[in-house]
């Protein structure tokens, strides 16, 4: 390079520079949320789980709507039923409207469904149970408890968590070092113990300030999760706080409370959807798990946990029931594997960083 | 490295102390004790009986007696009566069991742990076998139909709660194709369904971590020259990228390997297997207050001592020395 | 490449070098650790809590128990008569006040040493000192001074064994001072509160281990029995490996050298394990999927087996609303057991609506409950001053987690709510908090069951006297207790079932406890097993079991109803039988 005063060495026009240097202003402005937003529709595996999964959501809200029998009427004394083909006459009754203790609006939809479909309700297409119920009813309907109890423990813990973390994180210093060591500490209790004591102590707590069993229940599971959520959320507090666009934004004389939101948060919610999605499947496992105990969701009530484990007695050397062992075992795979597609979707889009592609040969 | 295990040692003792505390008087919060039966004791009687176990002595005394070897006799230092039904934990003695009357914690665990060693030690090699290949593949044919293939079985490896799995492998094996025993402890044939069902969620995991692993180290500056030199692709991933591949997996099987060789109180309800997986819930639900603790501390121990053996390994296996082979 | 680069290398092998022998040694094991198969092997339901006779409260232990230990006297496995065990005959005198008791004469230990009576003086006496606290020392009340060395007294202050009627006349005679005749005392006698324990091993332990002793002297290498079987090995949540006892003195007439208790509790296992051949016996548990297709197979017949057991809902009599006998009446009146039983249950329990189950016990026969009808249940509440005004107030059932208990309560709470007009919830509870709550009266209905202890009608109207600490329901009725009183000194049979009557009678217009249904015995047995007794207390002594050949076991069959379903019968076909049985066959 010469001294003296820079001479423009590319003698370019300056009117296709003004149309480039415009296009580029637009493009500039893309946040973090529609980058991911585009990674994840060109990544066909999640959007398909993502896809699947709003419809599960969307069939478990709609159940009292859709012409499927009474999850829990009971016919005594019949033997289960294999599935049926739509067009048997085999297995089929009147609907009879019986259900647990609904939700006001749950009891306006059922009457909507008895407005639209009458008296007819779909026929035991995946088969009945020991106690002459249906199967796909049970399914769908317990497909409402279980997911609702997923995402209301897994917003617990987020809230305790991310609340816990981002104080840990955004204060730093031994005061940090001490409520990590603590969040240490907690991960080093077994399980299943705590949860059968605090279920044991919140249940006297339900018969005295009349909480729904559901509520402690959630309480208790969400109680135990917010641990790693602390974790991760600390950690990227902590990453965010040394970061570049961080520093930068304060050489720029922006204010805590302006780089908190513009910068921090995005990505910490960012990881924080990530771990929720991959939360919920946890949760569903360990209210199977209680439900086994006896100690999950009750009856009259279902949930894919109670149908798990009423699967483990269907099979016999007198008789295999395969169909009550099947389609839980289908339904819970398929809704927690496209869970898990989405968390990890989730993470591969929102990582700016993640360029997993393999080795190019 | 000494001074390395010292500091995990002094955690180690912190955290144990903290989980034993809590552990403590959390569980003598709960309702119900050890002793209510449906046959009712008359009050007087059950007062005797709680009182040779040192039950109605105060929360801090009981607990001071729990760790132990305090001389809490009349001429000791605490007011007492002397009389030790145990020696405390910090001689080794985790106290009688109150539900297994016949028996001390240490002689329950003496007799679950190996079995539990016995089917974990199976789960894991199943695991890390079926694991370290499934990832291994992912990363040889990467992108294809084997790819998203495996991926998804893993992830469904994952999902599937461990007894769901079990009632399928049941359905099929023990049922419609009659190869295994129905339920038992003692062959290998015994063996086998309950350490798939419990290995699986593991393998599904290490496979997902072999397969982030090897594709991190392969998008490396090494591996770029070992393809531009003309290296064929299996020579790249098993003799260079594996190693690096292979450390999550190591940090991963510390706690994982804790959690299965702990058991589970599901696989072992069903195969009816004696392990210590269902001592976790039972001991609770029973309010056993003993056999409680004893587990409790016995599972921080193992997370622990796992934790540690496989930091330790980590750092042993310092992934740079490979590349100054290459 | 150095020789530290080398060694970095192998190291990587270390760690799977590592599982590999792990996993060796894990087959290597689990093959050496199976046991040869036991003659016989039978579901136990869960693990045995204790091996002492006097802590044993529940059937577990009380199978083991009875194959490790002989009392006095034993049970007939049909009728429940009483048969001479290890006293070869007794005579009671004073109108029933002393019973003397003479050993067998040389009859051992285990390890060889003498049977005494000493050794039954010191078990009695062990049952009774309160620092054992046996939840059944009241079975020893009858004797004069009992109760009092019980509760710490003597005639002299401080309690002392001379006051107890217990005496050691000479090495083999026993004998009992009653206060009053017990006409149930040999079967008092025939339980397993009253089994012996050695007396010399159990002081030798607590002289070589005084603080753990209890941990030891019940292991298999130092517990020492008199029974038919010895314990030879026990593996906890496991089995319980029972062998023949040589030294029994009845040892020519026990068949099966060995006997496997298995303890597992998931009930679609023990039925599998039962149809694939790996268990002779499971006693309950058939999950109610099969229930139906076993039912009519001839190894499983609930309808034939009475079981004297009572499912009833305890009534917290202390608190409103029902503190008022009318309303306890009123719910007792609208509940539809045979819907419960026939819908629900299945397997042939019946409704039952006395305190007594099945109405009679022996000679004693219930009375006949109160005419029942919805319009009379109505009216008592109106008695009760609660009308369509003023509602009963919402009440709860509260029940251990269990899906049979879930769906009764479910069934019940909705007939109440029908007829009644009345709110009824459910409250599931682990089975702690669910014991806690009915012993502290903190629940308004509980569901609870009672299982006989001897069969007699006073082990069931015995629960509700006011000093019983089973009662839990909070009523107290000064006459009930004071007929009860009198009908344990009364030894004329037919005064005492009046007494007995006229007490029952009481119960069944105050109320304290709604019965709901009597038990079935829910037995799933091998066919071949011979020895095996359906009697009314589902007791079962393994010294008469054996297996039949295939000739026996045609004869049975044609004896019973044609109508049952033949299983397959597993088991040696030549039959097992005791060294007197095949003298006896001839053979």
């Amino acid at each position: 390079m010469s001294k003296g005063a820079p001479q423009s060495r590319w003698n370019l026009p300056a009117a296709p520079m003004e149309a480039l240097l415009e296009r580029l202003k637009k493009k500039r402005s893309q946040g973090l949320w529609s980058i991911a937003w585009q990674r994840l529709r060109k990544d066909r595996t999640t959007w398909f789980a993502f896809v699947f999964l709003l419809c599960v959501g969307g069939l478990s809200l709609l159940a009292p709507v859709l012409p499927l029998p009474s999850p829990i009427a009971m016919h005594i004394g019949k033997e289960p039923l294999p599935p049926q083909v739509p067009w048997s006459a085999e297995g089929r009754a009147q609907f009879e409207p019986q259900y647990w203790t609904l939700s006001s609006l749950d009891k306006r939809l059922v009457g909507l469904r008895q407005l639209a479909f009458k008296q007819w309700q779909t026929g035991p297409y995946l088969g009945t149970d020991s106690k002459g119920r249906d199967l796909l009813s049970r399914l769908v309907w317990g497909s409402r408890t279980s997911l609702f109890v997923a995402l209301a423990a897994a917003l617990t813990s987020l809230v305790i968590g991310v609340l816990y973390g981002g104080f840990a994180g955004l204060v730093g210093g031994p005061v940090d070092r001490i409520m990590m060591r603590i969040v240490d500490a907690l991960y080093a209790l077994p399980f299943t113990f705590v949860v059968i004591f605090a279920l044991g102590l919140l249940g006297s707590l339900h018969s005295v300030a009349g909480i729904g069993r559901e509520a402690v229940f959630f309480i208790a599971i969400g109680a135990l999760y917010w641990l790693t959520m602390a974790r991760v959320v600390r950690g990227q507090v902590l990453s965010l706080k040394r970061s570049e666009f961080v520093l930068a934004a304060r050489a720029q004389g922006a204010g805590p409370l302006r780089i908190l939101f513009t910068h921090v948060v995005p990505n910490v919610l960012s990881v924080v959807v990530v771990y929720l999605t991959l939360t919920i499947p946890s949760v569903m496992l360990s209210e199977a798990f209680l439900s086994f105990l006896g100690l999950g969701v009750e009856p009259p009530k279902v949930s894919w946990g109670l149908l798990a484990v009423d699967a483990l007695e269907a099979a016999s050397p007198l008789n295999v029931y395969w169909w009550l062992i099947l389609f839980p075992a289908l339904a819970i795979g398929c809704v927690l594997l496209a869970l898990n597609m989405l968390g990890d979707g989730l993470r591969d889009a929102l990582d700016p960083h993640s360029d997993r592609r393999g080795v190019q040969t | 490295m000494i001074g390395f295990l010292l500091r995990r040692l002094a955690w180690f003792a912190l955290t144990l102390w903290s989980v034993v505390t809590v552990a403590f008087f959390l569980m003598r919060a709960a309702p119900g004790g050890p002793f209510s039966v449906e046959r009712s004791l008359a009050p007087s009687i059950e007062a005797a009986l709680r009182s040779r176990y040192h039950l109605d002595w105060p929360m801090w005394k009981q607990y001071l007696a729990y760790i132990g070897p305090f001389d809490l006799g009349p001429s000791g230092w605490i007011h007492g009566d002397g009389s030790h039904p145990f020696a405390g934990v910090l001689s080794g003695d985790f106290g009688p069991s109150f539900k297994y009357r016949d028996f001390s914690v240490n002689d329950v665990l003496a007799q679950s742990l190996p079995v539990s060693l016995e089917l974990g030690l199976a789960a894991l090699c199943f695991a890390v076998v079926i694991g370290v290949s499934a990832g291994l593949l992912c990363a040889l044919f990467p992108r294809g139909k084997l790819d998203l293939s495996l991926r998804m079985a893993a992830t469904a490896g994952i999902a599937i709660p461990n007894f769901v799995l079990a009632s399928l492998l049941i359905l099929l094996f023990v049922f419609l194709i009659p190869i295994f025993p129905v339920a038992g402890w003692g062959g290998p044939s015994h063996l086998i369904l309950p350490a798939v069902a419990l290995g699986t969620p593991v393998a599904a995991y290490i496979a997902r971590l072999v397969r982030a692993g090897l594709f991190d180290a392969l998008s490396q500056d090494f591996v770029r020259t070992a393809v531009a030199k003309g290296m064929p692709t299996r020579v790249i991933v098993l003799r260079h990228a594996l190693r690096q591949g292979l450390l999550p997996v190591v940090s991963y099987l510390g706690p994982a390997a804790a959690g299965i060789l702990t058991g589970s109180l599901v696989i072992e309800k069903i195969f009816f297997i004696p392990g210590t997986g269902q001592h976790f819930v039972n001991s609770a639900l029973n309010r056993d207050y003993t056999l409680a603790m004893g587990v409790t501390i016995l599972y921080t121990a193992l997370v622990f001592g796992l934790n540690t053996l496989v930091d330790v390994i980590y750092t042993l296996l310092d992934p740079r020395i490979p590349l100054e082979e290459a | 490449m150095t020789l530290a680069g080398r060694a970095r290398r192998w190291l990587w092998t270390a760690p799977a070098a590592v599982l590999l022998a792990g996993f060796a040694w894990a087959i290597a094991v689990a093959g050496r650790s199976h046991l040869p198969g036991a003659d016989f092997t039978f579901n136990n339901n869960s693990e045995v809590s204790t091996l002492d006779p006097a802590l044993v409260s529940s059937i577990p232990e009380g199978r083991i128990l009875r194959a490790l230990s002989e009392g006095l006297v034993i049970r007939d496995p049909e009728t429940l008569a009483i048969l001479p065990g290890a006293a070869a005959t007794w005579e009671t005198a004073d109108e029933g006040r002393r019973w003397t008791f003479h050993l067998r004469p040389g009859m051992r230990w285990s390890n060889g040493n003498q049977l005494t009576v000493a050794d039954f003086a010191f078990s009695f006496q062990r049952l009774l000192l309160p620092a054992t606290a046996s939840p059944y020392a009241s079975f020893l009340f009858a004797v004069v001074g009992a109760k009092e060395y019980h509760a710490g007294r003597g005639a002299a202050g401080a309690a002392s064994w001379n006051d107890v009627g217990i005496k050691t006349l000479d090495p083999l005679t026993l004998e009992f001072q009653l206060e009053s005749p017990r006409p149930y005392f040999l079967h008092l006698l025939a339980s397993t509160a009253l089994l012996p324990v050695h007396m010399q091993s159990l002081q030798a332990m607590r002289q070589r281990f005084p603080d753990s002793w209890t941990t030891q002297w019940l292991r298999p290498e130092n517990l020492v029995c008199n029974g038919p079987y010895t314990l030879a090995s026990r593996r906890i949540n496991d089995r319980i490996r029972l062998a023949k006892n040589p030294r029994y003195w009845d040892a020519d007439n026990v068949a099966f050298e060995s006997i496997d208790a298995l303890a597992v509790e998931h009930g679609g296992t023990a039925l599998n394990m039962y149809l694939t051949g790996g268990c002779d016996w499971i006693d309950g548990n058939v999950p109610p999927l099969y229930v139906n297709q076993m039912l009519g197979r001839e190894d499983f017949r609930p309808k034939a087996s009475p079981y004297l057991g009572l499912y009833f809902y305890r009534l917290n009599c202390t608190k409103p609303p029902l503190d008022d006998a009318r309303v306890r009446k009123a719910l007792a009146f609208t509940i539809n057991r045979e819907e419960v039983c026939e819908k629900l249950l299945k397997a042939g329990q019946e409704p039952c609506y006395t305190f007594v189950p099945w109405g009679k016990l022996g000679s004693y026969e219930s009375p006949l409950a109160e005419n029942a009808s919805v319009p009379l249940a109505r009216r008592l509440l109106g008695a009760a001053g609660y009308n369509k005004d003023h509602r009963v107030p919402p009440l709860s059932i509260h029940y251990n987690t269990a899906e049979s208990h879930r769906d009764i309560a479910e069934v019940i709470a909705h007939t109440w709510n029908q007829t009644l007009g009345m709110q009824v919830g459910l409250a599931n509870q682990e089975w702690k908090v669910w014991l806690d709550s009915q012993t502290r009266l903190d629940y308004q209905i509980s569901r609870s069951s009672w299982i006989a202890d001897y069969p007699d009608a006073s082990s069931f109207l015995g629960v509700f006297t006011s000093d019983n600490p089973n009662n839990r329901t909070g009523w107290k009725n000064a006459a009930f207790d004071d007929l009860m009183a009198r009908s344990e000194r009364e030894a004329d049979p037919e005064q005492r079932n009046l007494l007995l009557y006229k007490a029952e009678r009481i119960l069944q217009d105050e109320m304290p406890a709604i019965p709901i249904y009597s038990y079935v015995a829910q037995n799933v047995v091998n066919p071949r097993l011979g020895g095996f007794g359906n009697n009314p207390l589902n007791e079962q002594n393994p010294k008469f079991w054996y297996w039949k050949d295939d000739d026996e076991l045609w004869q049975d069959r044609r004896k019973r109803v044609s109508s049952m379903r033949i299983v397959d019968a597993p088991g040696p076909t030549a039959g097992l039988y005791s060294k007197a049985a095949r003298k006896a066959r001839g053979s």
